[in-house]
């Protein structure tokens, strides 16, 4: 077990593991994401109060949820960084910023679009949007910081303690519509109670949730390698594998 | 099936702009988001593979002077 995890933390092993996988893992993406959003579109019912707006819950909540776990993967590659130095949980969390932040502000315009009918405003500054654009605001940040320090070796350490230090964000966004009730409803789902939506509706959802998981899984393996390649780009397996093309 | 015409599926009773522009921005984000590292490694392995010609056209002319 440790000596594959030893392997699959060289940026050259992972290159080659993740080339095997991503096929899989994309048609896995790609399939969940078009049955989910077909089902959500076409087939779930309409909800009996917001009518035909609440179709936008089937991509606004998996890329709220996904907004935070990415925040949370990053984090935990930073910790993986800073405590064993390992190369490759660098490249993690670099990659993982621009995705990150792309669906950060994803959750944020549909939750405006969805916002305009069902609460007659595209913003307010409730504590769960504040929150989150706080969130966008982090990640933005670990781009910002790395991209402005030239030494590769001091900007991956500080952006790990910026990215690490971003985590007290995390349960402020969730339980930020317990504390302070205001506009944003709380959570429809929990892992330990039944979910508060009929079957029709909460099925696309979870296939849209597990289609974003998947996803960003196969887009940060497609920039890490990409990055890889970059960072090694003078080595001799990366030479052998241009003249191989 | 919650429609009974296209043209209320493409209406959503109201909310079709609201609805497809979601729709829509998910769609470029996501795509964009495979896109963008794909272009970027087939950059750099198009630099790399230039500098590999170069040094080899280089070594040929070292070899022939």
């Amino acid at each position: 077990m440790w000596k594959w995890l030893h392997r699959l933390g060289s940026p050259r092993s992972f290159f080659d593991l993740s080339g095997r996988w991503l096929p899989w893992l994309g048609f896995l993406a790609g399939a969940l994401l078009v049955v989910g959003a077909g089902w959500g579109l076409l087939f779930a019912p309409e909800d009996y109060q917001q009518g035909n707006s609440a179709r936008i819950m089937y991509v606004h909540v998996p890329a709220s949820i996904l907004a935070q776990s990415s925040y949370m993967m990053m984090a935990a590659s930073a910790l993986v960084f800073l405590v064993w130095r390992i190369k490759l949980a660098d490249i993690a969390v670099q990659c993982a910023a621009p995705i990150g932040a792309s669906i950060t502000l994803l959750a944020l315009v549909t939750g405006a679009i969805w916002g305009k009918p069902t609460w007659g405003t595209w913003w307010v500054w409730d504590a769960r949007l504040t929150s989150t654009l706080v969130l966008l605001f982090l990640f933005l940040g670990v781009i910002a910081l790395r991209s402005a320090m030239d030494n590769r070796d001091a900007a991956g350490r500080a952006t790990a303690v910026l990215a690490l230090v971003g985590v007290v964000n995390l349960p402020i966004i969730k339980y930020s519509v317990d504390w302070w009730f205001t506009l944003h409803q709380p959570s429809s789902f929990s892992l330990t109670e039944r979910p508060a939506m009929p079957a029709e509706m909460w099925l696309p959802l979870l296939i849209m949730v597990l289609g974003f998981y998947s996803f960003f899984f196969v887009a940060w393996m497609l920039r890490i390698r990409a990055e890889i390649l970059q960072r090694e780009s003078r080595t001799q397996w990366v030479n052998d594998l241009v003249r191989r093309l | 099936m919650s429609f009974n015409s296209f043209a209320e599926f493409v209406q959503m009773g109201e909310h079709g702009v609201f609805v497809w522009s979601c729709y829509g921005i998910t769609f470029v984000v996501l795509i964009a988001n495979i896109l963008r590292p794909l272009h970027i490694k087939n950059a750099v392995l198009r630099a790399r593979r230039q500098a590999l010609v170069q040094e080899q056209a280089r070594q040929t002319d070292r070899d022939i002077t």
